[in-house]
C-alpha cells in the first residue's frame, strides 16, 4: 500500500503540536515554528494549515475557557490524533530509510 | 497585563472574525490579541497596531486559497471527467449535442419571432393611451367622427384620421412610383404617434393643404441625396404637393408603416366628398386619451354624446344600437380581425401555437439528452460508486452531473447559433419578417441565450443527475449490478412522449395541407386561372378606357378585358340598403361592387335567372344591378327581376339578373349578400384574360398599351390566382412551419432513438451472441431489438391522434368551407413515424444481428 506523505510544513506543525503537549494553541505553536525554522508565519496562514490538518484527521482540538488576556476569547488547544502520530512515524521512517548510509555526504561537503 | 485604552483595531478584528468564523473567531483572534498585547509592551502601541493590521491583511490570501482549495481541486477533476467522457464516447456525445443544438436553434428562432410580434406598436411613447375607434366588425369610421370626439368627449386629448390609398402614383421629374404606403393624415397624427422628424416641424408640417411629408426612405427614393425640403411632388398626375418634412422610417413592427403622408382634408377637396359626413366610412380614427382616463368610460360617452343626438336629429326611432368602440392600439396587430384592416394582422393564436411548438421542440431535445444520459449512466456507475466511497455527498454528485450537462448545453448553444444563422434566411422567408440574429447587439437575446442554456442544462441534466447520484455504492461496485427496469421504463415513456409530439405535428401538417389543397381546388364560383390584373389609380387610364380595351382586344392572346371596382375574390365594399319590398326601417347590410359589361363573362360566373348586363339594352346605361342568390334569399323576394334598386350613392336602376352564389370572400367566411352595379367608367382594376401561349410577350404587349395611355404610371400587374392565394397566407405559413418543425422533431427523436438502440444492443451483445449460437436467425435478432421501440411508437400514435384530431378540428372551424380530417391522415402520419423510427433502429439492429457470435461472446 502506498502511503501518502504529509508535506514539510505539515510535518513542522504536527511536531510543534507534539512538543507543546497540552499547551498547543496558536501563539506557542507559532513561536515553536519560528524557533525551529526561523520563519515567522502569519496567523492567518497558521490557522488555515491547522484547520486543514484537522479536517484531514491528523489533529484534534478543543476550546478552553475564555481568558480576559485574549480579549475574552478562548484558546483552541490542538492534540495529535492517532492518525497524526502515524503520519509522523511514517515520515520519519521514510526519512531515515532515505538518509540511511549517507552520513558522510554532509561531512565531505564541508 | 491588560492595558486600558489600548485595543487592537476593531475593524481588523471584525475582518478576521468574518474570515475565520471559529466560535466567533476564538482561536485565531484570541491568539492575535494575545500577541498584540505582548507587542504593545515590547514595541509600543503603534507598532502593535501596524502588526495587527498586517496580520489581518496577510490572512486574506490563505483565507481565499483555503476557501477555494477544495472546490478548485474538485472542479478540476469534474472538468477533466466531463471532457474525458465527451471524448471517450464521441459519437454518443455528438448525437447528444447535435440533438440539443438543433432543438435550441429552432427554439431561438421561434422565440425571436414571437418577441418581434409581441413588440408591435409598443415603441410609441404614448402607446398605452392610443386607441383606434372602430365599428362593429369594421375598422373604417366616418370622417366627421374625429373632430366630434375631440370636441365632445372630455377624455380625448387628441384625435387624428387616416386614409390609406395604396398604389398611389407619385412622381418627381422622371421618378414615378406606385406608393403602397400612401396616407392622407390629420396633422394631429404626430401628436399621437411617436414619429420623429429629421427635418421640418411635425406640428406644422401637414397644416398647409398642399404639404407632403416623407419617410427618409422615400425621400431618398425621389430626391437621392438632394435636400427634399421645398421640392414639389405630383400625385396621381393631378395634384402638386410641397415637401415640408422628412421623418425617420417607421419601424417594421408597426401595424401601419407610413411612407408618404399628405393632409387629410385635401382628400375631401380633391374628391369632392363631404368631410362632415357621417354616411361614408373610409377613414381610420385614432384617439389619444388623457393619462388618467379609462378606456371604458371614454367609450361609453361616445354613444350618448355623439351618436344619440345625431340619430335623434335624423329622426331615427329608438332603440339606438351602440355604434363606436375603442380598441387599444397595441392590440391591433395580434388581436384585431376586423374587415378593412389597415394592413394584414397576425393572430395571437398563431403566436401561442408557435411558442408551444418552440417549447415542444426544446422539450423533445431535452428528453433526448435525458434519455441518452441515463442510458449511459450505467457506464459511469462505477465512477459514482467510487466517488461516494471516498466521501462524495449526493449534493456534490448532483452538482457534478448538472455541471456536465450545462457544459454540454453550452457547447450545443454555440453550435445552435451557427445553425440558427444558417437557417435565418429560410426562417425569415417562412415567417415573412426581417429578423436578425446577433446576440451582441440584442442584449435581450443574449440574456435569453444564457438563460436558455442554463435552463436546458439544468432541466435536461436534472433527471440523469438525480438518478446517477442515487446509486448505492455497494450495489454499483458489487459484481451483480444489472440493468434497472425502472430506468428502462422511464426511458420508454420519454420515447413515447417524443414520438407522440412528433406524430401530432405530422398530423397537423397533413391536415393543414389538406385544407390548403381544398382551397386551391375549391370551386369558388369564378375563374381564377390565366387572368392578370392591373391596379388603376390615375385619370388618364379611366378616361381612355374604351380605347385601351379596344387596343388590348386586338391581340390574339387576349380573350377578354373587364374593369371593376373590386376583383371577385375579396369584395370588401359594404353598404346598407333599404330594399324595396321590405320594412324601410330595417336596412339590410349588403356588399357591393361596380363592374362593366364583361365582368361576368371574364370570370366565368353564372347567371341563374334574368340576364347579364348587356350593351343590347341601352337602359342598362342608366342603372342596372345584378344580385346574388343569397341576397335574394335574405330579402325574401319571389321575383326580383325588374325590381327597382338604389346604389349607395343614390343612383337608381333595375335588377336585371341573379348571379349564382360565388365566394366573394375567402373560404373563412360564408357567402354574403352582394349586388353589382353597372359602371364602366369608374373602376380601380382591370382584369385581362389571356391565353397561355406566350405569357411574357402578352404581358409586354399590355405594358406597351398601358404606357402609351399613361406614360408616367409604372407598370404593375399580378396574376389573379396569386392574388387569390394571398388570402391564405397565414394558413400557408402555418403549414410550412408545422412541416418544418415536424421534420425537426422527427430528426431529433431519431437521433435519440439511434443512441438508445446503440446502447441497448451493446448491453445485449452477449445475449445476442448466445441466441445466435443457439440458432436464432438474423431476422429474429432484428425483431428482438426493434420490437421494443416499435411498440412505443405505436402507442405514441394512440396518444397523439385524439389530441391532433381535436386541435385540427378546432382550427378548421375558422373556415366556413372546409375539408374533413380522414382516417388516412392519421394512418399516414403514424405510418411515417413508424417507418422512420424502424429505419433508424434497424441501422443498429442489423449491425448487431450480423455480428459474428464468436466476437460478441469473446468480449469482456
Amino acid at each position: 500500500m502506498n502511503t501518502k506523505f504529509i508535506s514539510r510544513s505539515e510535518e513542522f506543525l504536527l511536531l510543534a503540536v507534539w512538543r507543546l503537549k497540552d499547551s498547543a494553541y496558536g501563539v506557542p505553536i507559532r513561536e515553536q515554528i519560528k524557533e525551529a525554522t526561523g520563519k515567522t508565519w502569519a496567523y492567518g496562514a497558521l490557522f488555515v494549515m491547522l484547520r486543514r490538518l484537522e479536517k484531514k484527521g491528523y489533529l484534534k482540538s478543543h476550546f478552553t475557557d475564555p481568558s480576559p488576556q485574549r480579549g475574552g476569547k478562548s484558546k483552541r488547544i490542538f492534540r495529535l490524533s492517532a492518525q497524526g502520530i502515524k503520519a509522523l512515524k511514517d515520515v520519519r521512517k521514510a526519512q531515515e530509510s532515505v538518509w540511511a548510509g549517507i552520513e558522510e555526504l554532509s561531512v565531505s561537503q564541508e | 497585563m491588560r492595558n486600558k485604552g489600548i485595543h487592537p483595531p476593531w475593524i481588523a478584528g471584525w475582518l478576521i472574525r468574518r474570515m475565520f468564523p471559529d466560535r466567533g473567531g476564538c482561536s485565531i483572534l484570541g491568539d492575535m490579541i494575545e500577541t498584540y498585547h505582548y507587542l504593545v509592551e515590547e514595541k509600543g502601541p503603534f507598532w502593535a497596531w501596524i502588526w495587527f493590521w498586517a496580520q489581518c491583511i496577510k490572512a486574506v490570501p490563505p483565507f481565499l486559497i483555503d476557501a477555494c482549495y477544495w472546490r478548485i481541486l474538485m472542479f478540476k477533476n469534474y472538468l477533466l471527467v466531463t471532457v474525458r467522457n465527451l471524448r471517450k464516447n464521441s459519437s454518443y456525445s455528438l448525437l447528444n449535442i447535435i440533438g440539443l443544438a438543433v432543438g435550441m436553434a429552432a427554439f431561438i428562432l421561434i422565440i425571436m419571432y414571437v418577441q418581434f410580434e409581441l413588440s408591435y406598436d409598443k415603441y410609441h411613447e404614448k402607446a398605452d393611451r392610443i386607441y383606434r375607434v372602430i365599428r362593429e366588425g369594421r375598422a373604417f369610421t366616418p370622417a366627421a367622427l374625429g373632430p366630434e370626439l375631440k370636441e365632445k368627449i372630455p377624455e380625448v386629448e387628441a384625435a387624428a384620421r387616416l386614409i390609406r390609398s395604396s398604389k398611389t402614383l407619385v412622381s418627381y421629374e422622371q421618378n414615378h412610383y406606385l406608393e403602397e404606403e400612401f396616407y392622407w393624415a390629420d396633422p394631429g397624427m404626430f401628436d399621437i404617434f411617436s414619429i420623429p422628424f429629421v427635418s421640418g416641424d411635425p406640428r406644422t408640417a401637414l397644416t398647409e393643404p398642399s404639404a407632403v411629408v416623407l419617410s427618409q426612405k422615400s425621400a431618398k427614393k425621389y430626391f437621392g441625396d438632394a435636400d427634399p425640403m421645398g421640392k414639389i411632388l405630383t400625385v396621381s398626375e393631378r395634384f402638386e404637393f410641397k415637401v415640408t418634412g422628412v421623418f425617420e422610417n417607421m419601424p417594421a413592427h408597426s401595424h401601419f408603416v407610413m411612407d408618404v403622408a399628405v393632409p387629410y382634408e385635401t382628400y375631401f377637396r380633391a374628391t369632392g366628398n363631404d368631410i362632415t359626413g357621417w354616411r361614408s366610412n373610409f377613414s381610420y380614427t385614432y384617439v389619444l386619451l388623457e393619462e388618467s382616463a379609462a378606456q371604458q368610460e371614454a367609450e361609453n360617452k361616445i354613444h350618448p354624446f355623439i351618436v344619440v343626438p345625431l340619430l335623434k336629429a335624423a329622426g331615427v326611432k329608438e332603440p339606438y344600437p351602440k355604434y363606436f368602440f375603442l380598441q387599444p392600439m397595441t392590440d391591433i396587430h395580434l388581436h384585431s380581425h376586423l374587415e378593412q384592416e389597415i394592413s394584414v394582422n397576425n393572430d395571437v393564436k398563431y403566436i401561442v401555437l408557435f411558442s408551444s411548438i418552440a417549447f415542444l421542440i426544446l422539450f423533445i431535445a431535452c428528453i433526448n439528452y435525458m434519455n441518452l444520459a441515463t442510458a449511459r449512466s450505467l457506464r459511469r456507475a462505477k465512477e459514482v460508486g467510487m466517488r461516494k466511497v471516498v466521501g462524495a455527498q449526493k449534493g456534490q454528485l448532483i452538482a457534478q452531473f448538472l455541471g456536465e450537462s450545462v457544459v454540454t448545453a453550452f457547447v450545443a448553444m454555440i453550435l445552435s447559433l451557427i445553425i440558427g444563422l444558417a437557417a435565418l434566411p429560410a426562417f425569415n422567408n417562412l415567417v415573412q419578417r426581417q429578423l436578425s440574429l446577433n446576440p451582441f447587439q440584442n442584449c435581450q437575446l443574449f440574456l435569453g441565450l444564457v438563460l436558455t442554456t442554463l435552463f436546458v442544462g439544468l432541466f435536461a441534466g436534472s433527471y440523469p443527475a438525480v438518478r446517477m447520484s442515487g446509486f448505492k455504492p455497494i450495489a454499483v461496485l458489487g459484481r451483480a449490478f444489472a440493468r434497472s427496469p425502472k430506468g428502462a421504463s422511464l426511458r420508454n415513456i420519454l420515447v413515447l412522449a417524443q414520438f407522440a409530439i412528433t406524430i401530432f405535428l405530422i398530423v397537423c401538417t397533413i391536415a393543414v395541407r389538406n385544407q390548403l389543397r381544398f382551397i386551391k381546388t375549391a370551386d369558388m364560383g369564378y375563374e381564377r386561372e390565366q387572368i392578370i390584373t392591373l391596379p388603376v389609380r390615375v385619370g388618364s387610364v379611366r378616361q381612355n378606357i374604351q380605347s385601351i380595351k379596344e387596343e388590348l382586344m386586338q391581340s390574339p392572346d387576349i380573350t377578354a378585358v373587364s374593369t371593376s371596382g373590386r376583383l371577385p375574390n375579396d369584395i370588401d365594399t359594404f353598404t346598407s340598403r333599404d330594399w324595396t319590398g321590405r320594412n324601410p326601417e330595417e336596412p339590410i347590410p349588403i356588399y357591393y361592387n361596380t363592374a362593366d359589361y364583361d365582368y361576368i363573362d371574364l370570370f366565368s360566373m353564372e347567371i341563374v335567372q334574368g340576364r347579364n348586363f348587356s350593351r343590347d339594352f341601352p337602359s342598362d346605361e342608366k342603372g342596372a344591378f345584378l344580385v346574388n342568390e343569397t341576397a335574394v334569399r335574405i330579402a325574401g323576394w319571389d321575383n326580383p327581376i325588374g325590381r327597382k334598386f338604389t346604389h349607395w350613392n343614390g343612383q337608381n336602376g333595375e335588377i336585371v339578373g341573379i348571379m349564382k352564389d360565388f365566394h366573394l370572400h375567402s373560404l373563412h367566411r360564408a357567402i354574403e349578400p352582394l349586388y353589382i352595379f353597372l359602371n364602366p367608367r369608374d373602376f380601380s382594376s382591370i382584369a385581362i384574360k389571356i391565353k397561355t401561349t406566350d405569357i411574357p410577350a402578352t404581358i409586354d404587349y399590355v405594358k406597351g398599351i398601358m404606357k402609351k395611355f399613361s406614360p408616367s404610371t409604372p407598370f404593375a400587374y399580378s396574376f389573379f390566382d396569386e392574388v387569390f392565394e394571398r388570402a391564405y397566407f397565414t394558413e400557408k405559413r402555418m403549414a410550412r412551419v408545422f412541416g418544418a418543425f415536424a421534420i425537426l422533431g422527427i430528426f431529433i427523436a431519431c437521433l435519440g432513438l439511434l443512441g438508445l438502440t446503440a446502447f441497448a444492443s451493446e448491453q445485449r451483445t452477449k445475449e445476442i451472441g448466445i441466441r445466435k449460437v443457439l440458432g436464432a436467425s438474423e431476422m429474429k435478432i432484428f425483431f428482438l431489438l426493434s420490437k421494443e421501440f416499435v411498440r412505443w411508437v405505436l402507442l405514441a400514435n394512440l396518444i397523439a391522434w385524439p389530441i391532433a384530431y381535436l386541435a385540427m378540428n378546432k382550427w378548421l372551424q375558422n373556415f366556413a368551407y372546409r375539408t374533413y380530417i380522414g382516417a388516412a391522415t392519421f394512418l399516414i402520419s403514424g405510418g411515417a413515424a413508424l417507418l422512420i423510427a424502424t429505419l433508424t433502429v434497424s441501422y443498429q439492429s442489423i449491425k448487431s444481428a450480423r455480428t459474428n457470435p464468436a466476437d460478441s461472446l469473446r468480449y469482456e
